[in-house]
């Protein structure tokens, strides 16, 4: 072996001897491309290089390309081999190799390519009790219900990706997912070129809905319940109540760029947990740049807490797409949600299953009829939530299921005592109808007190738009909208958007959605502009450092924006 | 052949009395009987005056005589330490047994020699066995003599007559207003165990009244009774064997004017349901077995093939009522087989009942305007159709004098076909109407033996052992929930669409045995009634459950419009489940509901008997126990999670029993008792209970409950039969168990939890009294009554895990429980009796704020009983029961949560012996 090493170093030397020989000779001959250029995994940051030496080279000059991007010049070395170890983890790499000779350059090699290896997966098995770092380099695999608790920080680097799967090791509950305890903070800042991850452990292509349980935060805001009323879940969730807060203001850290897949696990039939449950969290929160992709349950559910939100998108939901009650009274805007066919399953012997009510939006007052709602459905604070430019796109009919009382797949269904604002909007599709307003005394006193506005949106290719009169129960009839700019259509609904497939095409696995407006969209205007009606302008203050503003168009991106607020970090995976 | 033979000659042996030979002797038998305490008294010698003819007795104070010449004779009883005493009037038939027992007094009492008839020797033995019941502490009875004269036809409703006794939902026993986790049943002395998965009850109503000789409940803690005890112990004494051989028939028709000859809603039955033997007609289908393989069936075929499975039973049928009817055999006798003197009871009873629950509401609440209001309701009928089946089989003999064996068997079975039908409006289908539909089977068989051995040597040792064995099964198999929903005002109820509850099959099947060994030993320091005792024994007993439950969900989008008005049967009969059809997709509900159990409990005490002065008795003592629960539930994953319980305990007891004089007594004691959890509530797994249907949560921080318990019990004994008594009693519970209520963002569900500590106080007042001593008129009346008035207290503490009402009476404890009887007895052994029995309105679940809590109201009960003797073998009886038809409501404020009237209910019966 020793031997074989010395030849190694000794040959090239020879040879370098020989053609200083020759030198003295002719003319060189000039560089040849290096032959039998080889790419050899070496681990998730790095690729062994080696090729046929060159006759006459100097040295070596590597190329790497990410992808199918362009190259570019990493290294140069003298000999015919070379180790990179700057890369990602779970990328594909190009590369190549020319010879250089003082400043004679050879042609390239034919490119090589490899995949970096996985990341090492770090398994977390404990609660997050003091300040952590979860780095990019690694993937964290949660093995049980994991806390952040006792006030510690949980950073998560940009484009750390972090999965949770069924148990099966007979732990209970078989449920994995990361809980963020009120006075701890969650402090997790992607990017749009690297995202950080949460999905589900399986394969992809082999992922299913409800395969893990999503994230909760726990803040400290107000909500309108009283007493104790604990996280809807799996132990240890169902210990940790999440009402009784007194700081509106209150931070739970920083959600931004993420995207949580195949979430909403259920330790038993109907108790899913949602995507991202966000439970009396502050306005101080970032939230925002979130994408939910494929749960069992809700995608984004607010209960109670004063958190701000934008450029949120839902792809598929078990349930509703965004979910408020219990006193939510922040501000949203940009929302996406998109709901296609055939209806959302879990895997096999899950024991979740899909809501029999699946909406856009449902929004309820105080949502309990079970107790710690003071004053029932209109318990106070009343939920109040400001949403303005939302594309809300249902499945079309034959979907979802349908039901006594035809609740089955609203766009928005507005009940049980609450208030708010919606405006700017697009509510499309929806099997049932586009907007249905429930509870004719405790809704009904919100509208009549005039806390509760729905305008400037249009209401398209719904099963109907509005609420029928003398449904039990229900008022949002179209006489309560008479002033509100709310225009309806039956035109299809797709083809308001530049490019999103009809109701009876599948969306490919890791499809790129255009939302922009198409040409001639009615999209295009209808909106309030800056001017806000009513009480809105109060309400729209301090958002995001700046204040909400109304737009001309409706839906959630502007016609003709140069870079769509999701493009690159959304995706949409069906397994 | 010979052996059937050998059982013929037996059963005609038994069948036909005195076929074989005549004799020319007859035979006495008794026991003999300390009349202080009522216990028996050994070595005490008995003779037949003016012959030389007599005997000792023996263990448990017993004696036979025999070869007495027939005739009328007179009994010395005589023994050191009590008085002698003489008895005449006895008259002895040929051939015959005669039974008398014969009380004594200590010689401190009573120094001179008495003479007393027969007759008047038996009121004095009553009054004695009285005060055995609460010698050593404080025990109510009901007795089989009082069961009797009641129209009361299981152990269930006999206990109810007993003081400060509640019986909830016609099976649990609620004692001085505690919980069913604060009782514990047994038989026998032998430990029962629950066959209910998810609370720890023996239900009464299994055991018919006919094989009872009485219901014992203790109320304070000596150490050689169980240290769960807690609240009370309920010991179901089966009866003993008459002295002269008996055969009694019994049989009765009766009708509920609700139910019998009505169109009531009625579940479809299977064969051999009426001899509860259902179950196995609705066993689950091999195909849905495996939690897992629901889940995983990947082919239509496989699904569909799943769906056919179950049995094409959803809907409620409208039938007329059929009567109730009962009927009962029993022989007993004490006759010399294989040179033994053996004393024999067999028994066998059949019932068949229809309950009704008409009128039936049923809401839910919200809260508006600072009250709650109906948020969803409910109106329709329950009726349940039940069978009862009850075996006894109870052997004793006594092997010389010193050796007394008992062999007691016993066999209930029992099967309750349940329909329930009602339609209105429901939150959850957005105040649309809907139309639900329940059948349940439920079948519960408890079998218990025993052997046990009493061995008493010169008075002074005795040693008692038993071994005993009992188990018990609880199905429910194949209970389906079906929901059809009403999609336009008026019209018809259909088929709805994927909703998780509208239509769910249901299985579950629990057992749960257990065995036991007990070995006491007591020894008597000297002679007589002052000698001083001390008892020592062993307890091991060994328990195990296993649960099992599994729970389907069938859901469609794809029933077509014009078919979903059709009949779930119609649905279901092939046509949208044949080959691959894509319409029906089935789903495990839960898998969680499945647990094992096991429990070792082993225990040790010491105790003395000290009586001293002539008037006091001081019983003090302690026990040691040690109880290791462990509990493993299956997860859905196919995975195990194990809680575990492992307590030793001290638990000391003190009782002052004061003679004031003949006639009345006082009674202090003081005690630890504890209780521990259910099996279920330590596994903190979420599962949907089996019965209540409500998402429960366990808590694997469950601690056991330490008790301290005070009674103070004054009785007068007026007249023998007659008694009158005043007790008090208080309990402090530390860290005592709660059933709460949870809610969460979405679905709310239970849980457990210990409170800080609980407070119950409360006085018994008891009288039994014939009228004649105060008016010569009224001679032939006797009134009873009990009244007990409570009040609890519950602090739940810091942790305020609960969002119940923080300043409440626990859970179940009524202010006040009353029970009123007058009995008129006739000539020939006739009577009447008039008994009343209400209990205040108690928390029936405590409210989750704000709403207050759920109230059980009062139910007036007024029941008449007669009893007609026929001839001198034949008796008819006539029972009304119920005759106000009070109305069973739980409200929660101004709303009626449930309600329902259960009719009137009137019965007929002859025995004959």
């Amino acid at each position: 072996m020793r031997f074989l090493s010395s030849l190694r170093v000794i040959m090239p030397a020879l040879l370098v001897l020989v053609g200083a020989c020759a030198d003295g000779v002719t003319a060189p001959d000039p560089l040849a491309a290096p032959a039998t250029l080889t790419a050899t995994t070496q681990g998730p940051r790095s690729v062994q290089l080696s090729w046929a030496a060159v006759a006459g080279a100097e040295t070596y000059e590597i190329d790497r390309a990410t992808g199918a991007g362009s190259f570019a010049t990493v290294a140069t070395v003298t000999t015919a081999t070379y180790t990179d170890t700057a890369l990602v983890a779970e990328t594909s790499y190009r590369f190549r190799v020319r010879a250089i000779r003082g400043t004679e350059q050879g042609p390239y090699s034919t490119e090589a390519t490899a995949l970096t290896g996985d990341r090492p997966v770090v398994q977390v098995t404990a609660d997050i009790t003091t300040n952590t770092t979860w780095t990019s380099t690694n993937v964290y695999q949660l093995t049980k219900v994991i806390s952040v608790a006792n006030g510690a920080t949980l950073t998560i680097q940009a484009g750390t990706k972090i999965i949770g799967g069924t148990i099966t090791t007979g732990q209970a509950p078989p449920v994995t997912a990361l809980m963020v305890l009120r006075g701890s903070r969650l402090n997790a800042v992607g990017t749009a070129t690297q995202p950080i991850v949460f999905t589900s452990s399986a394969a992809a292509g082999a992922r299913a809905p409800g395969d893990w349980g999503g994230i909760i935060l726990v803040g400290n805001a107000r909500s309108n319940r009283t007493g104790r009323t604990v996280v809807e879940g799996p132990a240890p969730a169902d210990t940790v109540s999440w009402n009784g807060g007194n700081l509106d203001n209150d931070n739970s850290g920083e959600i931004v760029y993420t995207r949580v897949e195949f979430a909403g696990a259920a330790a038993i039939l109907n108790v899913e947990l949602n995507s991202y449950s966000l439970y009396a969290v502050g306005s101080n929160t970032r939230f925002e740049y979130n994408q939910a992709i494929r749960g069992l349950d809700d995608m984004f559910e607010w209960f109670g807490g004063t958190v701000d939100g934008r450029y949120l998108v839902s792809y598929e939901a078990g349930d509703d797409h965004f979910d408020m009650a219990e006193g939510y009274r922040g501000r949203l805007q940009y929302l996406i949600a998109l709901q296609t066919g055939p209806r959302v399953t879990p895997r096999a012997g899950n024991p979740g299953a899909l809501s029999a009510e699946q909406n856009g939006f449902e929004i309820d007052g105080c949502g309990s009829a079970s107790g710690t709602c003071a004053l029932g459905f209109s318990s106070e604070p009343y939920t109040m939530p400001v949403v303005a430019n939302f594309t809300i796109l249902g499945p079309g009919a034959g979907v979802l299921p349908v039901r006594s009382g035809g609740d089955g797949g609203v766009g928005m269904l507005l009940r049980r005592g609450t208030g708010g604002t919606w405006m700017n909007g697009v509510v499309a599709r929806w099997p049932e109808s586009g907007l249905s307003m429930f509870d004719s005394t405790a809704t009904f006193a919100r509208l009549a007190a005039d806390s509760l506005d729905v305008f400037n949106t249009l209401l398209a290719n719904n099963g109907r738009a509005f609420d029928v009169a003398g449904a039990t129960n229900r008022f949002g009839t179209a006489d309560k909208f008479t002033d509100a700019n709310i225009t309806t259509s039956t035109a299809a609904a797709h083809l308001l958007f530049t490019s999103i497939p009809d109701s009876s095409v599948a969306v490919a696995n890791g499809a790129s959605l255009d939302w922009r407006p198409a040409t001639g969209s009615a999209l295009r205007s209808g909106g309030t502009g800056t001017t806000l009606p009513g009480k809105t302008g109060t309400r729209v203050n301090n958002f995001f450092g700046g204040s909400l503003a109304g737009t001309t168009f409706l839906g959630a991106i502007a016609p003709d924006a140069a870079a769509p607020w999701y493009a690159g970090w959304t995706t949409y995976f069906r397994n | 052949m010979r052996r059937a033979l050998s059982l013929i000659t037996l059963l005609a042996l038994l069948t036909a009395p005195g076929a074989a030979q005549s004799p020319t002797t007859g035979r006495i038998v008794g026991r003999i009987l300390d009349a202080a305490n009522g216990a028996g008294i050994t070595e005490a010698g008995i003779q037949i005056v003016g012959t030389t003819q007599g005997t000792l007795s023996g263990v448990d104070g017993r004696f036979t005589l025999v070869g007495v010449t027939p005739g009328t004779v007179s009994l010395l009883v005589r023994r050191i330490g009590y008085a002698p005493k003489t008895v005449t009037g006895l008259v002895v038939v040929a051939g015959q047994s005669l039974q008398q027992d014969v009380s004594l007094s200590a010689a401190t009492v009573q120094l001179t020699a008495t003479v007393v008839t027969a007759a008047a020797e038996r009121g004095s033995v009553n009054e004695a066995l009285d005060q055995q019941r609460s010698a050593t502490g404080i025990v109510s009875a009901v007795t089989a003599e009082q069961i009797a004269k009641s129209p009361d036809g299981d152990a269930a409703k006999a206990i109810q007559r007993v003081s400060g006794v509640t019986v909830q939902d016609g099976r649990s026993v609620f004692v001085r207003g505690l919980g069913e986790r604060y009782t514990v049943t047994s038989m026998n002395g032998a430990r029962l165990p629950s066959p209910e998965p998810e609370k720890r009850y023996v239900p009464l109503d299994l055991f018919p009244s006919s094989l009872l000789q009485s219901i014992d409940v203790s109320k304070s803690f000596t150490p050689d009774l169980s240290g769960d005890f807690s609240g009370a112990s309920v010991d179901i004494r089966t009866r003993e064997y008459p002295t002269r051989r008996t055969v009694t028939f019994s049989a009765s028709l009766g009708a509920n004017e609700r139910a019998t000859g009505q169109s009531i809603v009625t579940a479809p039955s299977t064969d051999g349901e009426w001899f509860g033997n259902g179950a196995s007609a609705r066993a689950l289908p091999t195909a849905l077995r495996s939690a897992a393989a629901v889940g995983q069936l990947t082919s239509r075929q496989q699904v569909n093939a799943a769906i056919n499975s179950l049995r094409n039973v959803w809907t409620p049928e409208n039938r007329n009522g059929l009567p109730n009817g009962a009927f009962g055999v029993s022989v007993g006798g004490q006759d010399p087989i294989l040179g033994l003197d053996l004393g024999y009871l067999a028994s066998l009873t059949y019932a068949n009942t229809q309950d009704i629950q008409s009128e039936y509401t049923q809401a839910n609440p919200i809260q508006e305007g600072g009250r709650p209001v109906v948020l969803e309701s409910w109106a329709g009928q329950g009726a349940t159709r039940s069978s009862t089946l009850g075996a006894l089989f109870n052997t004793s003999t006594m092997i010389g004098s010193h050796t007394l064996l008992r062999l007691n068997n016993s066999y209930t079975r029992s099967a309750d076909n349940e329909a329930r039908h009602s339609i209105g409006p429901a939150f959850a289908f957005s105040g649309g109407s809907i139309e639900r539909m329940t059948l349940r089977y439920v079948e519960r068989a408890v079998r218990s033996t025993q052997l046990t051995g009493d061995h008493t040597f010169n008075a002074q040792h005795q040693i008692t052992w038993s071994l005993a064995a009992a188990a018990v099964r609880r199905q429910e198999p194949d209970r389906s929930d079906l929901v059809y929903a009403q999609f336009t005002p008026d019209g018809p109820y259909a088929w709805s669409d994927g909703n998780p509850d509208v239509a769910r099959r249901t299985f579950s099947d629990l057992r749960e045995s257990n065995w036991s060994s007990a070995l006491n030993y007591k020894w008597t320091i000297g002679e007589g009634a002052e000698a001083p005792a001390i008892k020592v024994g062993g307890l091991y007993r060994s328990t195990t459950r296993d649960a099992f439950n599994r729970q389907f969900s069938i859901l469609s989008t794809r029933v077509p419009e014009a078919d979903r008005a059709r009949r779930a049967e119609e649905l279901f009969d092939g046509r949208y489940s044949t080959g691959d059809a894509d319409v029906f997709s089935i789903y495990n509900v839960a898998a969680d509901g499945e647990y094992e159990a096991g429990e070792q409990l082993s225990a040790g005490y010491l105790m003395t008997e000290l009586p001293f002065g002539g008037r006091f008795r001081l019983i003090g003592g302690a026990r040691v126990e040690r109880a290791d629960i462990e509990v493993n539930t299956a997860l859905a994953n196919g995975g195990r999670f194990v809680s575990r319980l492992d307590n030793t305990d001290v638990l000391p007891a003190v009782i002052l029993n004061v003679r004031l004089s003949d006639r009345a007594q006082l009674r202090a004691s003081a005690s630890q008792t504890l209780a521990r959890p259910e099996y279920r509530e330590l596994s903190p797994v979420q599962y949907l209970e089996v019965v209540g249907g409500q998402i429960t949560r366990g808590n694997g921080d469950l601690v056991r409950t330490l008790i301290q318990n005070a009674d103070l019990k004054w009785e007068l004994f007026p007249a023998p039969g007659e008694v009158v008594s005043l007790g008090v009693f208080a309990k402090r519970f530390d860290r005592p168990i709660e059933r709460i209520d949870i809610s969460t963002g979405g679905q709310p569900f239970v849980s457990f939890f210990n409170a800080k500590e609980a407070r119950n106080l409360g006085v018994e007042l008891e009288a039994r009294k014939n009228l004649g001593g105060w008016v010569g008129a009224l001679e032939r009346y006797a009134l009873f009554s009990n009244v007990t008035l409570m009040e609890s207290q519950i602090v739940l503490g810091e942790d305020a895990s609960a969002n119940t009402n923080a300043d409440r009476p626990m859970m179940g404890q009524a202010p006040w429980v009353a029970n009123v009887g007058l009995t008129r007895s006739g000539d020939r052994g006739g009577s009447a009796t008039l008994l009343y029995s209400a209990v205040g309105p108690r928390i029936f679940s405590a409210g989750t704020v704000p709403y207050p809590d759920v109230m059980e109201a009062t139910r007036h009960l007024i029941d008449l009983s007669v009893r007609l003797p026929l001839t001198e073998r034949a008796e008819l009886s006539l029972d009304a029961r119920n005759l106000l038809d009070a109305p069973f409501r739980l409200t929660q404020g101004p709303i009626v949560r449930e309600g329902y009237r259960t009719g009137r209910n009137l019965t007929i019966g002859v025995r004959w012996r």
